[in-house]
């Protein structure tokens, strides 16, 4: 044997057993879907019956359609809002860039759907701005449908543009567009010349990111779309009507959705990531002070955007304390009386959210910093393959992995169908990418030099990445486990899929009583998960003294 | 403390040779240079002795034991990195204790020896410090420190210098030396700057794409380089043909000038001469052995020496004088007279 592969052989065993729990817990479920959607009847028997009843049938190619639409709509409007944004408060001096730049990163922590039941609130058929429309005289429609839907995503989404573009733009150093305008290009041309380009494929990783966001959402479809249908909205209603029956459709459905998603982001790859320069500023370029006129003008844009983007929050905080008869809020009434139910009465999802999350992040953690460590340095072909299966969870949607889930180990040797088991894994695996991000990320940046002088003091490989490596990683680690906790919280579309009775959670809570259309402890349970969703990021802020951003 | 050996090592990168059996012999206690440009193997060679990358081939030796087959933690190399790689997150106390506490010394007798090794490399009352909190130098002499101070039998240095200033470098190669020479720890230093290496070392190996070029005393190299790579990446130099002369003994020809050598026996001719730009000096009056005529082609001036680039015996060559010597400093075009010694010239053989 290899003196080096014994040397690490402790780490070949955290390789094996890495691709191991992405095999059970993403690849072989999804083909396990994948090949039950072209099952036909008798055993055995293979078709593609389910795949010619979606492409035949026209309500399964409208809700194709309205997928890919609203999708493109959404990263449509995210860059147009979001680029411009980054722009602005990276380049241009503004008043309150810091504030600025810390809340713009805040409308990822709202669950998307909370959102939507929010906008709802305020521009349903009964909101009380169009109420207030109303009584004004003028006759708005409420926003129910694809422009809601569009609205929700953009205004939920643009953070993911807005980080990666600033993130970009600050990574490009000064000197290029000095040389730029050195050889004579005015400040116009070296925008469109350097700035630019440099910065485009941030600009499509970005969008790419709001792309597979929203085609996997069915939350906010289900809430605000009205008779716009989508595609996981249907893959997810099949599945929950055919759960004694025959899953193919639910497993049609979901393959289209996967390939869909996969075949974006391998054009998004194939066609950007060859453009992308590796870069690391010196000197991140000049902050510009802008005529006061045009400042006023920059400020206004990214004021207004965060306006839009964070009433949501208020619109909550403020119903979870609003008297109110199912749909019929009692604005100006206040009453504590959502709150103690939620509080008081049945504590339980409470409970459950936090114990899911708490769980499926502490086995994360660990998990992600092995992963990432693996991939940093243990470089070749083997870490390539673990890069490429930590991708996977990304590009499902968590409906899809749910339904892929709950039909796998269902029936057979393993059944977790229906514990709470199955959610912490499908949390974990979800979610693991995050921190494996995270804490590679500032691997990346530590020499692995620092790690070799360890061993050549005398101290053994593993014990050395404990003792070196690890303190090192530490924000990284710490960054990723609380944004893995915060996004498993507001986790609805796996858990959806998975939960059973006694595992009811905060967001199933939210979004069965948004469903029965009783906004008042709707919006006291979202409370609750906008408060526990915003604490440890408060935390997180001061104990690394840095805007969110850079964690996110 | 012990001697090393290399015998016959070899490393391949997909089927490239970087280290192509080398086979060399350290004493105890010598300060060993390994030499060569970028991409010649030295690094490599190195990091094979501290055991992070594992030869294809061939057997390393500490004292009488192979240790090839011990993990780099055993090895008992202390390693000093380019990059210095301090612990980032441990105080300089920390990061110079680390290894002893690896080696589950007693608390009182870490901290006697950290202080210890604090005071030998001047940073007695930075202990407290994290290393972002020092400079260049001072954080190369805490990596010394902690290399030293777990008393390895071999010390490794990979460039250690590499990343200070020019006067900063002198300072500390020197320090390094005076280091080395009170410990009399056997080190292995790669550089791959000349001067550097022949200031610390006792001896010298010439690397070249993986291949061993020479072996010995900086002066033996300087003076006497076995081949043509050698003798130019030791300094500058003038390599010259030398064709045999028929009429007269001891003479040979270059560019067609008849030239005189009180060398010894030469190599039957054609064969190289090297001469160094130190070794020419400008003719007096008089001097007619060795004479040729040269045409400077610039001249720089650099404080103590003044160096011209000048066209003679059919090729451009460097010269150097002493500036403090000149009168004046010649320019370009002008023409002088320059001869060398007959015993000055070194033959190259290969």
């Amino acid at each position: 044997m290899n003196r080096i592969s014994r040397l690490f052989s402790s780490w070949n065993c955290i390789f094996l057993s890495a691709l191991a729990v992405l095999f059970f817990l993403i690849v072989y479920p999804m083909f396990s879907i994948f090949m039950a959607s072209f099952a036909g009847d008798a055993p055995g028997e293979f078709t593609l019956k389910h795949y010619y009843l979606v492409f035949k049938s026209s309500f399964y190619l409208k809700c194709l359609g309205n997928s890919i639409f609203m999708s493109f709509m959404a990263t449509l409007f995210s860059i147009l809002l979001g680029a411009p944004f980054a722009f602005f408060i990276t380049r241009f001096k503004l008043p309150f860039t810091n504030t600025l730049r810390t809340l713009g990163t805040l409308p990822l922590i709202l669950p998307t759907f909370i959102g939507a039941e929010a906008w709802l609130l305020m521009l349903g058929r009964s909101g009380f701005i169009t109420r207030l429309l109303a009584d004004l005289g003028i006759d708005f429609p409420g926003i129910a449908g694809w422009q809601g839907v569009v609205m929700v995503f953009t205004l939920q989404f643009f953070p993911f543009v807005f980080l990666m573009v600033a993130a970009a733009i600050n990574s490009v150093d000064r000197s290029l567009e000095e040389s730029a305008r050195n050889l004579g290009a005015g400040p116009l041309r070296v925008f469109y010349t350097v700035t630019l380009p440099l910065i485009s494929p941030s600009i499509a990783a970005g969008g790419l990111m709001v792309f597979c966001m929203s085609i996997e959402n069915f939350g906010v479809p289900t809430i605000i779309g009205g008779d716009f249908k989508v595609l996981a909205e249907q893959a997810y209603s099949e599945f929950m009507n055919e759960m004694g029956g025959n899953p193919s459709m639910a497993g049609a459905l979901s393959s289209i959705l996967v390939l869909i998603t996969l075949g974006i982001t391998i054009l998004q790859k194939s066609l950007v990531e060859r453009k992308s320069y590796a870069m690391s500023a010196l000197r991140p370029p000049e902050i510009h002070k802008l005529s006061r006129p045009l400042t006023l003008a920059a400020f206004s844009f990214c004021a207004l955007l965060l306006i839009l983007a964070l009433a949501p929050f208020a619109v909550i905080l403020a119903a979870s304390i609003t008297e109110s008869r199912g749909p019929v809020m009692y604005y100006g009434h206040f009453s504590l009386d959502n709150l103690k139910a939620a509080l008081q009465v049945a504590p339980r999802p409470i409970f459950n959210s936090f114990f899911l999350s708490t769980t499926a992040t502490c086995i994360g953690m660990v998990f992600g910093m092995l992963v990432s460590y693996l991939i940093v340095r243990k470089k070749g072909i083997s870490a390539y393959v673990l890069d490429l299966a930590m991708m996977l969870p990304l590009i499902i949607a968590g409906s899809v992995l749910g339904i892929a889930l709950a039909a796998t180990y269902n029936s057979g040797p393993i059944v977790l169908t229906g514990t709470w088991m199955i959610l912490v894994l499908a949390y974990f695996v979800r979610k693991t990418p995050f921190s494996v991000k995270t804490t590679s990320a500032l691997l990346q940046q530590i020499e692995e030099s620092v790690e070799e002088a360890s061993i050549s003091l005398g101290v053994p490989p593993l014990k050395s990445f404990l003792k070196v490596v690890v303190p090192a990683m530490l924000p990284g680690i710490i960054a990723g486990a609380i944004i893995m906790w915060v996004t498993i919280l507001a986790e609805l579309s796996s858990t959806i899929v998975l939960y059973y009775g006694p595992w009811t959670t905060m967001t199933v809570q939210v979004f069965q009583y948004i469903g029965s259309g009783d906004f008042g402890p709707a919006s006291a349970y979202g409370a609750v998960l906008i408060l526990s969703v915003l604490l440890p990021l408060f935390l997180l802020n001061k104990i690394l003294g840095k805007g969110l951003s850079p964690a996110l | 403390m012990a001697a090393i050996v290399l015998d016959n090592l070899v490393k391949k990168f997909a089927d490239h040779a970087v280290v192509d059996h080398i086979s060399l012999s350290v004493a105890d206690g010598e300060f060993f240079t390994l030499l060569g440009p970028s991409g010649c193997g030295k690094t490599t060679l190195l990091r094979m002795l501290a055991g992070f990358t594992a030869p294809d081939g061939g057997d390393i030796r500490f004292g009488d034991k192979s240790i090839v087959k011990t993990p780099p933690h055993r090895r008992e190399c202390g390693m000093v990195f380019q990059n210095y790689a301090l612990f980032p997150h441990l105080t300089v106390f920390d990061n110079v204790a680390y290894g002893l506490k690896a080696r589950k010394e007693p608390a009182p007798a870490i901290k006697t020896r950290v202080e210890d090794i604090l005071r030998s490399v001047h940073l007695d009352g930075f202990a407290e410090r994290y290393p972002r909190q020092l400079s260049g130098g001072q954080q190369q002499r805490v990596a010394l420190a902690r290399a030293l101070v777990i008393r390895p039998e071999v010390l490794l240095m990979d460039e250690p210098l590499s990343n200070l200033d020019a006067k900063l470098r002198v300072d500390m190669r020197e320090e390094i030396r005076r280091i080395q020479k009170g410990f009399g720890i056997t080190t292995i230093y790669v550089t791959h700057d000349q001067e550097e290496a022949m200031a610390v070392s006792d001896r010298i190996a010439i690397l070249s794409g993986g291949r061993l070029q020479q072996v010995g005393r900086p002066r033996d190299i300087y003076f006497q380089p076995a081949n043509t790579f050698t003798a130019e990446f030791m300094g500058a130099c003038a390599l010259l043909r030398a064709e045999a002369d028929l009429d007269q003994e001891n003479a040979v020809r270059i560019a067609e000038m008849p030239l005189f050598l009180d060398i010894g026996p030469t190599p039957p001719p054609p064969f190289t001469l090297m001469l160094r730009p130190d070794w020419i000096e400008e003719a007096k009056d008089g001097v007619s052995q060795n004479r040729f005529r040269a045409v400077v082609q610039e001249a720089i001036f650099s404080g103590a020496d003044v160096i011209y680039a000048v066209e003679a015996l059919g090729c451009v060559m460097r010269v150097r004088f002493s500036a403090a010597k000149c009168d004046r400093l010649r320019e370009e075009g002008e023409s002088l007279d320059l001869c060398f010694a007959p015993r000055r010239p070194v033959v190259i053989r290969e």
